[in-house]
């Protein structure tokens, strides 16, 4: 139970189990935006759920087409600025009052006004590490181990080829009808990806 | 009667403007070219040109260095200040460093919000200049302490004695905004390279090269699970970003402004000074960017087109300055208050008049040049009136510091204030230090970012492959893979 | 075909003749769009004129915030729309016939403000030429000095210049795009261009004094940097909330369909958005500085705004100007929610003159009051206004239909 909801979390961050024996996924080359868009748009119709698309760029469109729901990070980020808020406010408050009251120019031990840029200043701070931190989780960063890598055609994901991979785990998954689908839809370079465990 | 759809869509098809203006990325390059361009620079064996330039930015960054430790070993003594100018060139020079980092932020996060896609080709190298400029803003207040070893009290940490800092003080929202600000453009500039290290890491050739940039990219794919979040992130720091930016020249601003100080206290500081922070970073990218796209010939990737924009924003701040400047001196003597009135008329005659007329000139005469297309397309011009800005903005904040101190409310403490060759050599050897990791970013970080350039280029949308409802394929009208000639212009 | 001159009666409100007979998204609807609105400002004026004949200062302040509100939108209008030029913005060019038409406000804006100056005696403490007089015993050194610029005479030639020279900008911007509309030439966005280069420039300078002028002078010893960009802030900010509202108006009476869409709607709400908070920004600097230095010359101008009950107000400008809006708008969903919106749209129109009601009133009375004739003169002016706005609207198409843009923006979409 626990694991099985483990397995759909990392799905969702793009990390998958290794099917039968250590067979982890498909991998499919095509050879434009507009073909992927279009690649990505058929095997989600035809019922595939984890599967990716791999571009050197982000492609406009791209998560409708997969079906993927709105990116949660802004929650994160929301929380750490409350977070920062409060921090900024309490901290003020707490020591110009409690610990370390001190009469400056008459002014009152604590106000709002001249405490609002410290509690911006850290409402902005945490928020934005709350983006970050949330961004990498979501994304299950840093991955120093992905099978992937083992694709030496894959080292051009970043450069200015543009991939579809299916992965082994997804219930539709079958050697011969994914790559005939992937082959249907102009994949080229259509490879197998192993996860062997180890460092090459 | 509105149009009626299909009617609409074939007008949409045949003026969607992809060639409107002139595209961002010119010299027909694929994305494998933008690739090999951006990243040949860091792979490529060190120009001798390269080793030349940063053995000058080292010898500035010793003096810097050298005089610092003088000044530490002497004591502020060793600087021209005096009773009353209590604040000289250390706080001139903190807030022309502070304002020069502000136009990469502006670059990075206002431009994207309001979805300005020429920031793609010098976002990267801008936001590199904000994070080396705030770093040598952050010099000098530090030094300027003179108990050097007790400036963690600045921080709220706990300690034996039970103190705490100063809340209600500026210069303490200064130690929060500043190293909020270098924090967040550090990250943010951190999170735009990970795809782009990704891609060294993808074309390293050595092991040690494998492994720094494996560990820097920390496993990026460009897998759209990823990119989705990425760019929501990207965004919300963009959000983040730019009230950030507002702030942080606005609460340098408050060090002047909260203080009674005829000159200082008048409340149009804050955005008068984010407007001049922004003016001279507008200017330093511009001086930077002129000699970076020459030496590393990407001038197709940061085209005339770029920097014809950056001097209109040049010419719409300095005027905004300007502006500023009149409104300061018309509610000066509006005002009725005969301190202000002084304080103003000081300015414009009294002994630092030089001053300036030299940041007037500076500021609000030679960017109105920029009005004349011609001019604000020439590459010479640009970089004369450029380097003209800095100097007026320079001058601009020692009017304000200099000028306002230098008479008191009583007369028998009026002086006049000179710098040392301390203060001089400390402000040299700051562009040492700015130089010297300038050029290291230029020489192991791609300078232009990658994968935003290849975003925003016409055959990165999926779109630009179907066939338009006229049967034209756009695709045909720019060729995708043909290897292209790098060396034009 | 082109564009001719209307006849002098009709100019103050509309220059052009009508030219949407040939346009393809037209005005449809019937003559209530203006009847009604002028019928409220009628009404509004009315009782306004009562108070003038009971109680003349509360009437000349009322009207003053009723006339400066108007104003302001006007004003945010032609910011709006020198920047969208200037910017070559293509997401707007479907909504911007909203602001387009508004720009030709300034001439019965002008008409509407000489009872401003027959109440200038109530409104305006410097005009008291005693203050002036060294024997008299309401001397006051402080205005004397200022008698260079504050004079009546001074006064009025500085509210024409600036009627003059927005009307000047404003008839360029306007009726180059109605030519548009029906030669289409090819120039037109070009030539735009140049008039906002330099119109901004002029713009941005005479509003700032402007609002030197008419409210911050109202308190004649106060004075602070900002205020005309405190003015700004809150004139941009409510073009958007005035501009999304309209939007939606003409699309429930069947208009503009498939034209303005969510996507065109969210970005008006990231705008006010943006503008709340830097209406904020702006507001907080000012106080923030005046309340931490504590110059008797400065803070005088909070007390009275934060005692004897305007400290309500002070709060609820606060609160509804600011933090509501800001929480309310920052998200996504409340942007592209329609209903909420509009409401938000209202809202924020409401606080743009709560808040010139905020500036004025205080200078009239010690304790915080509303008046009857403060509503009487604000829906007054506001209805004569909009009635004005919707004739003109009536008259020409509702987009710029021949901006090379437009096809760009109906398909504009957020990312």
């Amino acid at each position: 139970m626990l694991k099985q909801l483990a397995t759909e979390v990392k799905a969702t961050m793009g990390i998958y189990e290794p099917g039968p024996g250590t067979v982890y996924g498909m991998l499919a080359e095509f050879k434009d935006p507009g073909a992927l868009y279009t690649a990505a748009k058929a095997v989600r119709e035809a019922g595939y759920k984890r599967f990716d698309t791999h571009s050197p760029f982000p492609i406009h469109g791209m998560d409708k087409a997969m079906g993927l729901p709105n990116s949660k990070v802004g929650f994160i980020t929301l929380g750490g600025g409350i977070a920062g808020l409060a921090l900024g406010t309490w901290l003020q408050w707490w020591t110009g009052t409690v610990s370390y009251p001190m009469n400056i120019s008459g002014k009152p031990f604590f106000a709002f006004e001249p405490s609002i840029p410290i509690m911006f200043e850290l409402t902005v701070l945490f928020a934005a590490l709350a983006t970050v931190a949330g961004m990498l989780a979501m994304n299950g960063l840093p991955r120093p181990y992905n099978p992937l890598f083992y694709s030496r055609n894959f080292a051009r994901a970043t450069d200015d080829a543009f991939f579809i991979h299916v992965a082994a785990d997804d219930s539709h998954f079958d050697e011969k009808d994914t790559g005939a689908l992937l082959e249907r839809l102009g994949g080229r370079n259509i490879e197998i990806i192993h996860d062997r465990g180890d460092a090459e | 009667m509105p149009v009626s759809s299909a009617d609409s869509e074939k007008t949409l098809a045949s003026t969607a403007d992809y060639h409107a203006e002139a595209p961002l990325v010119q010299g027909n390059l694929s994305f494998h070219d933008i690739t090999e361009l951006v990243t040949a620079h860091t792979e490529k064996k060190t120009p001798l040109a390269w080793w030349g330039a940063f053995s000058l930015a080292n010898i500035g960054l010793l003096l810097l260095v050298g005089m610092v430790a003088y000044l530490f070993w002497n004591g502020t003594g060793v600087w021209g200040l005096n009773n009353p100018v209590g604040w000289g060139y250390a706080i001139v020079n903190f807030v022309f460093w502070v304002g020069i980092g502000h136009a990469g932020t502006l670059i990075s996060a206002i431009l994207f919000l309001f979805r300005q896609q020429w920031r793609t080709g010098i976002n990267r190298a801008a936001e590199a200049m904000t994070i080396f400029a705030v770093m040598c803003a952050l010099v000098f207040p530090t030094i300027h302490v003179g108990r050097v070893w007790a400036i963690y009290w600045t921080l709220p940490i706990p300690n034996q004695m039970e103190m705490w800092p100063q809340f209600k003080s500026p210069l303490l929202w200064d130690v929060f905004a500043v190293s909020v600000y270098f924090t967040v453009s550090l990250v943010f500039w951190y999170v735009g390279l990970i795809p782009d290290i990704a891609t060294m890491r993808d074309r390293a050739t050595t092991k040690v090269r494998r492994m720094v940039t494996g560990v820097l990219s920390m496993g990026w794919t460009g897998a759209n699970r990823h990119w989705r979040n990425y760019e929501k992130a990207y965004l919300l720091l963009a959000a983040l970003a730019t009230p950030l930016v507002l702030s942080v020249h606005s609460v340098v601003s408050f060090d002047f402004a909260v203080s009674i100080v005829p000159g200082w206290h008048t409340t149009i500081f804050p955005p008068y000074f984010v407007a001049g922070a922004i003016f001279s970073g507008f200017a330093m990218v511009v001086t930077l960017m002129v000699i970076a796209r020459k030496v590393y010939g990407i001038q197709n990737i940061i085209t005339i087109e770029h920097l014809e924009k950056m001097n209109i924003i040049i010419l719409l701040t300095g005027t905004m300055v300007g502006f500023a400047y009149i409104t300061e001196f018309f509610i000066a003597w509006y005002s009725g208050v005969q301190y202000e009135q002084y304080a103003f008329l000081n300015r414009a005659f009294g002994p630092y008049a030089w001053a300036y007329w030299t940041m007037m000139t500076c500021n609000l005469v030679f960017p109105q040049f920029f009005w004349i297309k011609r001019l604000r397309r020439s590459v010479p011009f640009m970089f004369a009136i450029s380097i003209f800005v800095n100097i007026g903005m320079w001058f601009e904040r020692f009017v304000i510091t200099v000028t306002s101190l230098h008479r008191d409310y009583l007369p028998s403490s009026w002086d006049y204030y000179t710098p040392t060759f301390v203060d001089v050599l400390t402000f040299v050897g700051t562009f040492g230090l700015f130089f010297t990791l300038f050029l290291l970013f230029l020489r192991f970080i791609p300078m232009v970012a990658i994968a935003e350039v290849k975003g925003v280029m016409p055959q990165a949308d999926p779109h630009f492959y179907d066939h338009a409802g006229d049967g034209h394929d756009q695709a045909h009208d720019v060729s995708v893979t043909t290897p292209q000639d790098h060396t034009q212009s | 075909m082109g564009i001719r001159k209307s006849n002098p009666f009709i100019w103050l409100l509309d220059p052009l003749r009508p030219t949407s007979a040939s346009a393809s998204y037209r005005f449809e609807w019937s003559q209530s769009a203006w009847l009604l609105p002028l019928a409220v400002g009628i009404a509004g004026l009315t009782v306004s004129a009562v108070g003038w004949a009971t109680d003349a200062s509360q009437f000349y302040f009322s009207y003053l915030v009723g006339w400066a509100f108007c104003l302001s939108l006007a004003l945010g209008g032609l910011f709006f729309v020198l920047i969208q030029h200037l910017t070559k913005a293509r997401w707007s060019v479907v909504i911007r016939r909203i602001p387009e038409t508004l720009l030709w406000s300034f001439p019965l804006l002008a008409v509407l403000g000489i009872p401003v100056l027959f109440g200038m005696h109530d409104l305006y403490h410097w005009t008291h030429l005693e203050l002036f007089d060294p024997a008299s015993p309401s001397y006051d050194p402080v205005l004397a000095g200022k008698q260079g610029y504050l004079n009546s005479t001074f006064f009025i030639a500085r509210l024409v210049f600036y009627f003059v020279v927005w009307t000047i900008i404003a008839y360029k911007l306007y009726t180059e795009s109605i030519r548009q509309d029906v030669e289409g030439a090819a120039d037109i966005p070009a030539r735009q261009r140049f008039t906002s280069a330099w119109g901004l420039a002029v713009t941005a300078v005479t509003v700032s004094f402007a609002a030197f002028d008419i409210l911050m002078s109202l308190d004649p010893h106060w004075f602070s940097t900002i205020f005309g960009v405190y003015f700004f802030a809150g004139s941009f900010m409510s073009i958007m909330a005035f501009t999304a509202f309209i939007a939606m108006i003409l699309q429930r009476k069947g208009m503009l369909g498939g034209v303005v869409t969510t996507e065109h709607y969210q970005d008006l709400g990231k705008f006010l958005f943006g503008f709340v908070v830097f209406w904020a920004y702006i507001a907080f600097s000012q106080y923030m500085l005046i309340w931490y230095a504590n110059l008797p010359e400065e803070t005088l101008f909070f007390r009275h705004r934060l005692e004897h009950g305007w400290e309500y107000h002070s709060a609820a400008l606060l609160i509804m100007h600011f933090i509501l809006p800001f929480v309310i708008l920052i998200g996504r969903w409340a942007k592209r929610m329609l209903p909420l919106l509009a409401f938000m749209s209202v809202w924020m129109l409401v606080m743009q003159w709560f808040d010139l009601h905020w500036i004025a009133m205080p200078v009239l009375h010690e304790h915080a009051q509303f008046s009857l004739y403060d509503l009487a003169a604000w829906f007054g002016l506001a209805g004569v206004f909009m009635a004005a706005f919707m004739f003109r609207l009536s008259r020409h198409a509702l987009v710029p239909e021949k901006d090379p843009n437009l096809a760009t923006s109906i398909a504009f979409t957020n990312t």
